[in-house]
């Protein structure tokens, strides 16, 4: 029997769930109050805005959200109306498209997205800064972008150096011009919301992050020693996502500790969230958050289980920084300069990738490769190649994380399930 | 329009077409006369740097007969067709000659993206053929930092150069780099001054032949050969034709202008890197040479793949009004997204001032396959049409 709506049944993400409605209820009555409120992209350092105390969303997240909540359909057609283009960009473009719904405040999910004062997006790929810009011109937000820089060196390992050694990791002048790059940001937002950054207030920050990710990383260590595994991906994706983006308060890490201790006690008591577990997949892309159910749709007829997204996976080995009071911006800029590269520069994301599926004795990898977007390039021959030289069959196949017109469940799940029975029950690594 | 009669009767028209025709002799030249070449992979490559280093700076550009069997193995589907013909010309799948090196530019994104898979590859198949890379990493938001950060992009760039060339490269050698491009520069200008006059007396594909054929040929041929021909044109037949300005993906061959000339138009500008883009900004004279180059590629006229809508806006407003275009095509092909972005806030600007505009995208490359753009474009210079075909 397939279901339409996936079925979660942890906890901690049914609290998380709750906790992000609570919580963007009370940033709507801040922004309502007059408080300034800025809207960002999923890699700008938002430690920075969390240490300020300045409310904001992450693009990334609110697309979800809007995504989950079936509104893209809606959004892409006022885009449409607008002259825009309804093809491009789904993931960052939402938002805007959203900002043209005259109806939002009773439509939009949760009483819809607050107008932001502030928009700020890395300049990653040649469309976000001009997306963001109209986004901000709907709204009357001021826009800030910081630039993206090339990394030179490539030491292959580099989930061996980041929580240490990011001198080592990074080239020297990348990492200088990234904590310029954070100075004026601050400078930026001290002069727009009148509130004084504290380097303290952010080396606190920092460490809690770096507990919230230390439960991240033995959440992983978990589900990657455990067979039948506790969880799949539809308890892990949206449990970690939530709070990624809360990352930095209290609440955060004990979220996080909750998270694994609801796992771990799974884990002790052989609970599986796929008792008849025969295959361990991994997926390789953005969550497909208008369709949650897909990741569970091979787990009765073959036993075949989503362990394994870079949701949970990069909060264990990407985030933490040690060491942060020597200095803190620095320690930060270490964090966020490599958002980009680890996922999506070649060889950084195919070592990984390969390393983690090792790691978490992964038997195929359904990689999604999404519609229009020129960031999420990221050499998925060099990806495919190196897991496939490992044994490791990959299925690559295009679809839209947000955007659900041109899904086609029925036709998905039977190039997965193909997939499984020729590849992985035939010829993979049990094959 | 095409190529008239009064240009291939022109001597200099003749050999700079040749030159624009004939890609691939560049490289043959140059190996023949013993000097190393430099391809350009993005337009923030800077070949006064080059042409310093007593090399010769090649334009990486599309084959458009390649099978493109190279990047169809390692590129996604989401390239834009040139860029992977771009793609499988470095990665050995073309007929050109390779440059001895090749320099990339984040002057768009795709470059990057490019840049990042044939240095795997490279890394990979250490046998693959791909000549040595490196990266030039400018920054194009306009800031200071930003500008100080291409500064150093550019030292790199030249310790690069002088480890390839196995010389020196002095600040003389610049200024010489430099007064190459900017005599070409100035001798384009006057092209320009001709196409953009009451009558004009140069046709957009004419204009791509002879801007285009000095990424081809040394610069200071090229500049004689375009200030002989720019004398003679002012004795060419005046066009007639609704006057347009070309916005939108650069054009590495004459054949979408061909097409929009052919439906009743002159071409008398446009905003993209094979045509007036490519020489607008000088550098500076007074300044340090590095620190000139550096912020005439990081300043050069708005592209779409780096401006902001409203830069975009506005530098189309200031575009059309220098050369009184009547009319706008905006033309992208499949995947070169970004431009998409501007297109509805410069149609709405465009219609405030009262000139009509057409837009083409997602179109396929090369420009023959597009079943239906002659009728479309001859349809919207026939009326007073805003069509929007996709
Ligand atoms: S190309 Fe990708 S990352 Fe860039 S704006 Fe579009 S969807 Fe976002």
């Amino acid at each position: 029997m397939r279901s339409e709506r996936a079925v979660k049944k942890l906890r901690a993400t049914a609290e998380a769930a709750a906790y992000q409605k609570q919580w963007f209820r009370e940033t709507q009555q801040r922004v309502e109050s007059g408080e300034d409120f800025a809207y960002v992209n999923a890699d700008v350092p938002m430690e920075i805005l969390r240490a300020m105390d300045i409310p904001f969303v992450v693009n990334q997240w609110w697309a979800a959200i809007c995504g989950a909540k079936q509104m893209t359909s809606k959004y892409f057609g006022l885009l449409r109306e607008a002259g825009y283009r309804d093809d491009l960009c789904s993931y960052c473009a939402t938002a805007f498209a959203e900002s043209l719904d005259t109806d939002d405040r009773l439509s939009g999910p949760w009483g819809g997205l607050p107008s932001p004062t502030i928009s700020i997006t890395r300049l990653a790929c040649d469309c976000q800064g001009k997306i963001f810009e109209l986004f901000s011109k709907r709204h009357g937000a001021q826009l800030y972008t910081l630039e993206n820089t090339v990394p030179r060196k490539l030491p292959l390992k580099w989930w061996e150096l980041d929580w240490d050694n990011w001198e080592e990791l990074y080239d020297t002048d990348r990492l200088d011009f990234a904590v310029e790059e954070l100075r004026c940001l601050i400078r930026f937002l001290e002069e727009k919301t009148g509130r004084m950054f504290d380097i303290n207030r952010l080396a606190e920050v920092m460490h809690l992050i770096n507990e919230q990710e230390s439960y991240y990383l033995k959440t992983r260590e978990l589900i990657a020693k455990t067979s039948p595994a506790p969880v799949t991906v539809v308890d892990t994706i949206n449990a970690v996502m939530q709070a990624q983006w809360q990352r930095g308060t209290q609440w955060a890490v004990d979220h996080a500790a909750g998270l694994y201790g609801e796992i771990k006690a799974l884990a002790e008591s052989g609970t599986a969230a796929v008792p008849n577990e025969r295959y361990r997949l991994m997926w390789l892309g953005r969550g497909l958050w208008h369709d949650f159910a897909f990741y569970q749709n091979f787990e009765e007829k073959y036993g075949a289980a989503f362990v394994w997204s870079m949701y949970l996976a990069m909060g264990a080995d990407a985030y933490i920084r040690n060491n942060v009071d020597a200095d803190p911006l620095r320690a930060l800029a270490a964090r966020y300069i490599g958002m980009e590269d680890f996922l999506h520069c070649p060889p950084w994301n195919a070592q990984w990738f390969l390393k983690e599926a090792v790691h978490n004795n992964i038997d195929g990898v359904v990689y999604m490769v999404p519609e229009n977007c020129m960031q999420a390039v990221e050499g998925s021959y060099f990806v495919k190649k190196t897991l496939e030289d490992a044994g490791i069959p990959v299925l690559i196949f295009r679809a839209d994380p947000v955007d659900a017109r041109k899904w086609n469940r029925d036709t998905m799940t039977a190039l997965v399930e193909e997939f499984i029975e020729d590849r992985i029950m035939g010829g993979g690594k049990n094959g | 329009m095409v190529i008239r009669t009064c240009a291939r009767s022109s001597g200099a028209f003749m050999k700079l077409l040749y030159c624009y025709q004939n890609r691939d002799e560049q490289i043959k030249r140059a190996r023949k006369a013993g000097r190393l070449t430099v391809g350009r992979l993005g337009f923030g490559v800077p070949e006064e740097m080059i042409l310093a280093a007593g090399m010769v700076p090649v334009m990486i550009c599309a084959e458009r007969t390649s099978e493109l069997s190279r990047a169809d193995k390692y590129l996604e589907y989401s390239f834009a067709p040139k860029a992977k013909a771009w793609f499988d010309v470095l990665a050995g799948g073309g007929k050109s000659p390779l440059p001895d090196f090749v320099a990339a530019a984040d002057s768009e994104d795709v470059v990057n993206r490019i840049y990042y898979y044939l240095r795997e590859i490279s890394r990979t198949e250490p046998d693959c053929g791909i000549p040595p890379l490196h990266f030039v990493d400018l920054l194009f938001s306009r800031h200071m930092m930003y500008q100080k950060w291409n500064y150093a992009a550019l030292e790199r760039f030249l310790g690069q150069l002088e480890e390839w060339s196995g010389r020196r490269i002095s600040e003389e050698d610049l200024r010489r780099g430099m007064e190459l491009v900017e005599s070409r520069r100035t001798a384009l200008l006057e092209i320009s001054a001709l196409r953009r006059c009451a009558e004009p007396k140069i046709s957009g594909c004419e204009a791509l032949v002879i801007i285009g054929s000095g990424f081809f040929m040394p610069p200071e041929e090229h500049a004689a050969l375009v200030r002989e021909l720019a004398d003679e044109a002012h004795g060419w037949p005046s066009l007639e034709g609704r006057r347009v300005f070309f916005c939108g993906g650069a054009q590495e061959d004459t054949a979408v202008y061909e097409k929009i000339e052919a439906a009743g138009a002159v071409v008398v500008s446009e905003d993209h890197n094979w045509g007036d883009r490519c020489y607008e900004r000088a550098a500076a004279k007074n300044a340090e040479p590095l620190k000139a180059i550096a912020d005439k590629y990081m300043l050069a006229g708005v592209s779409a793949q780096k401006g902001l809508v409203a830069e975009r806006v506005e530098a189309l407003r200031a575009g059309v009004a220098a050369c009184s275009a009547q009319s706008v095509v905006f033309y992208t092909d499949e995947y070169e997204e970004a431009a998409s972005w501007d297109y509805p806030s410069q149609k709405e600007m465009l219609d405030g001032e009262g000139i009509g505009s057409v837009c083409f995208c997602k179109m396929k490359y090369p420009a023959e396959n597009n079943a239906g753009l002659d009728k479309a474009l001859s349809d919207f210079f026939r009326g007073e049409g805003r069509i929007n075909a996709k």
